[in-house]
C-alpha cells in the first residue's frame, strides 16, 4: 500500500506532514469562519425576511439598508475584500496574517451570501403557516423559532451546505495572507516546483472534504423533512 | 352583559395598497355576530369574505372602524395582549396551514407552549382533542400523511386547544369532496353544540350555509348587502346576487339559460310564462297548484321541484309553466301570493 502511494505520490509521501498541515488549516479556516458565518448569517437571513414588505416585523428602512449592504459585500471579489478589511481584521484578531487573519475575510465573504441562502429559504415556508401562527396568539419570537426556523430547517440546511462548499473554495486564496491550506499546498509545492502528485492530492482531499459535507447537508435535510 | 355580541364589527373598513389604485376590500362593514350561532358570510370571489374574518383576529388591521370579540376591543390592543386575546379565537383555513415538521399530536399541542401545563398535560389535552375529532389513532402520523378531510379534523382539533370562544373558518370545506364537506360541517355542528363555540363560516357554497348556519350575511364589493336568518334568505331572497345564490342551492339556477334557448321557447309554446313558487312554512299543506290551475282555468306544467328542510323548517321551490288567458295568470298569482307563496316570474 504505501508502496503504491509513494509511486503514485512522490513528492507527496516524502514530506506527508505537509498535507496533513494544510488539511488542518483549511479545517481549521472552514470550521471557525464556517460557524460564525452560521449564526450571523442565519440572524441577518431572518432579519430580512421579518423586516421585508408584509413580513412579521415589516420595517422598511432596516430591510432596505441590510439589503443594499449584502449586495454590496456579495460583489467584492474575496482578494480585494482581503486587502479591504485589513485593518478591520488587525483591529478584531490582533494580526491579519496566517488562520486568525483570514478568518474575518472568510466571515464577511460568506455570510452575505449565506443570509440570501436563509432569505431564500424561509420565503419558502408557507405564508398560511405564519398566518395560521399568529391567529393563534404567538409572538414574534415564536414564530422565528417554532415556525420559520422548524419548518424551513430542511432548505437551511441545503443552503448552509452550498455555502460551506464556496467556504471551502474560498480558503484556498488564504495563501495570500500566509494561512496555508490546500489550496496554498497545490500552488506552493505543487505549482511553483511543477510537482503534478502534489496538486493531485490537493485535489483529492478536497473533493473528498466537499463529499463529506455534502453528504452531512443531504443526511440533515432528508431528516428534517417529513 | 349576558346579551352582548360574540362578535362586534363597528365601521370596519380595509383598504388595500395606496396611491392611486387603493382596494377598498371592505368598507362599512357593521355586523353583529351573537354568542352561540353559527354565522355564515357568502360572496362571490373578491367580495371581501376573508378579508372580513381576518379583521375579526386583526390578522388584518382595519383602516376604520372598530372590532369587538367577547366584549375587548381588539383594535385598541397592544401586540402582547392581542396576542393573549387571539387565543380565544380559533381560526381554520382553506388550505389546512398544518406545521409539516411536526406531528399530529405536536400540531394539536402547538397553541399549548407556555400556556402553564406541564409537558404531560399538553400531552393528554392533545391526545383527547385529537378524540374529540376522531383522529386519535393518527396522533403519531406526519401531516403529509393525512387526507384532506383528516388534515381539516387535525386543524381544527389544533384551533380548540386554546379553548376558543369563537372559530373563524375561511373556505374551511372548500378543498373537500362534498362527502368529506359533510363530516366537517358535522363536526362544526358538535363543537358549536356540545362547548357552545361560536362559529363564522366563510364560504361560497350556499349548501354549507344551508346545513349549518342559523344567519348569514351577504357581501359584494366590500359590502353587506343583505343579511338575516337563512330560512328568510332562501325564502324571501331580496337582493340580485341574493337570488343568484339561493337558486345555485337549489340548482334552478340554470334554469334562465335553459329558458333562453330558442328551442326550448318553441317547444314551451307562444305565451307561456315561468314562475318560481316558493312554498314556506306558513304557506300551509293545501293542494295549491291544482286548485289554481282548476279556479283560474289555466295550464300549469311543473318543470323543476325542490323540497328541503332548512333549519328545522321545511321549504319547497317549484318551477311552473303557466298558460292561458294573462288576465287569469295574474289573477292566479295574486291568489297564490296571498296564500302565503312567493311567487317570481323568471324571463328567459
Ligand atoms: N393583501 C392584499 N393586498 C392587496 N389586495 C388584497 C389583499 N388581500 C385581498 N386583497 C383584495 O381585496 C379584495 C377582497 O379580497 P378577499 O380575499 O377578501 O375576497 P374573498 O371574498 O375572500 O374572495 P375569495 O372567495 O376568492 O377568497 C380583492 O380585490 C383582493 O384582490
Ligand atoms: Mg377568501
Amino acid at each position: 500500500m504505501n508502496e503504491i502511494l509513494t509511486n503514485l505520490f512522490p513528492y507527496v509521501m516524502k514530506k506527508p506532514e505537509q498535507l496533513w498541515k494544510s488539511l488542518s488549516e483549511t479545517l481549521q479556516m472552514t470550521l471557525w469562519s464556517g460557524s460564525i458565518m452560521f449564526v450571523l448569517g442565519l440572524a441577518l437571513g431572518l432579519l430580512l425576511t421579518v423586516t421585508r414588505e408584509g413580513g412579521i416585523l415589516e420595517n422598511k428602512g432596516v430591510y432596505q439598508v441590510l439589503d443594499k449592504v449584502i449586495n454590496i459585500f456579495r460583489s467584492i471579489p474575496f482578494v480585494i475584500l482581503i486587502a479591504l478589511l485589513m485593518n478591520l481584521t488587525k483591529w478584531i484578531m490582533g494580526t491579519r496574517i496566517g488562520v486568525r487573519g483570514v478568518i474575518v475575510p472568510l466571515v464577511f465573504g460568506s455570510v452575505p451570501f449565506f443570509a440570501r441562502q436563509v432569505d431564500a429559504a424561509l420565503a419558502g415556508v408557507d405564508k398560511g403557516l405564519v398566518e395560521a401562527a399568529q391567529a393563534m396568539g404567538t409572538s414574534s419570537l415564536g414564530i422565528i423559532f417554532r415556525v420559520y426556523l422548524r419548518e424551513g430547517a430542511p432548505a437551511i440546511a441545503r443552503g448552509t451546505t452550498i455555502t460551506l462548499i464556496n467556504l471551502v473554495g474560498l480558503t484556498a486564496m488564504s495563501g495570500y495572507v500566509g494561512a496555508g491550506g490546500l489550496g496554498d499546498y497545490a500552488i506552493t509545492y505543487g505549482y511553483n516546483y511543477n510537482r503534478i502528485d502534489i496538486v493531485w492530492a490537493a485535489v483529492i482531499v478536497t473533493v473528498l472534504l466537499v463529499s463529506i459535507i455534502q453528504a452531512i447537508g443531504s443526511l440533515v435535510a432528508r431528516k428534517t423533512t417529513h | 352583559m349576558a346579551d352582548e355580541a360574540m362578535i362586534s364589527l363597528r365601521g370596519v373598513a380595509k383598504n388595500f395598497g395606496g396611491g392611486g389604485q387603493e382596494i377598498h376590500a371592505v368598507q362599512e362593514v357593521t355586523l353583529d355576530i351573537q354568542r352561540g350561532e353559527i354565522f355564515g358570510i357568502v360572496g362571490f370571489s373578491g367580495a371581501g369574505k376573508s378579508t372580513l374574518v381576518r379583521c375579526m383576529n386583526l390578522l388584518e388591521v382595519p383602516t376604520k372602524g372598530q372590532v369587538f370579540v367577547d366584549g375587548v376591543e381588539l383594535t385598541g390592543l397592544s401586540k402582547k395582549e392581542l396576542n393573549g386575546q387571539r387565543k380565544k379565537i380559533g381560526m381554520i383555513f382553506q388550505q389546512f396551514n398544518l406545521f409539516a415538521s411536526r406531528t399530529v399530536l405536536e400540531n394539536v399541542a402547538f397553541p399549548l407552549k407556555h400556556s402553564g401545563l406541564s409537558k404531560e398535560q399538553i400531552r393528554e389535552k392533545a391526545a383527547r382533542l385529537l378524540d374529540f375529532v376522531e383522529l386519535g389513532e393518527k396522533k403519531d402520523a406526519y401531516p403529509s400523511q393525512l387526507s384532506g378531510g383528516q388534515k381539516q379534523r387535525v386543524a381544527i382539533a389544533r384551533a380548540l386547544a386554546s379553548d376558543p370562544k369563537v372559530l373563524l373558518c375561511d373556505e374551511a370545506t372548500s378543498a373537500l369532496d362534498p362527502q368529506t364537506t359533510h363530516s366537517i360541517l358535522q363536526l362544526l355542528k358538535k363543537l358549536n353544540q356540545e362547548l357552545g363555540i361560536t362559529i363564522v363560516v366563510i364560504t361560497h357554497q350556499m349548501q354549507v350555509v344551508k346545513e349549518i348556519c342559523q344567519r348569514v350575511a351577504l357581501m359584494e364589493a366590500g359590502r353587506v348587502v343583505e343579511q338575516g336568518w337563512v330560512y328568510d334568505i332562501f325564502a324571501q331572497p331580496q337582493q340580485e346576487i341574493t337570488k343568484d345564490f339561493v337558486a345555485s342551492a337549489d340548482n334552478s339556477n340554470q334554469l334562465s339559460e335553459v329558458l333562453a334557448e330558442t328551442s326550448v321557447r318553441e317547444s314551451l309554446g307562444q305565451g307561456a310564462r315561468v314562475f318560481r313558487f316558493r312554498f314556506l312554512h306558513t304557506s300551509g299543506g293545501k293542494a295549491l297548484v291544482s286548485q289554481i290551475s282548476r279556479e283560474f282555468g289555466i295550464d300549469l306544467n311543473i318543470i323543476h321541484g325542490n323540497l328541503e328542510m332548512i333549519d328545522g323548517r321545511f321549504l319547497g321551490v317549484l318551477i311552473l309553466l303557466a298558460q292561458g288567458d294573462k288576465q287569469a295568470v295574474d289573477d292566479a298569482l295574486a291568489y297564490a301570493r296571498a296564500q302565503g307563496v312567493n311567487v317570481e316570474e323568471l324571463r328567459g
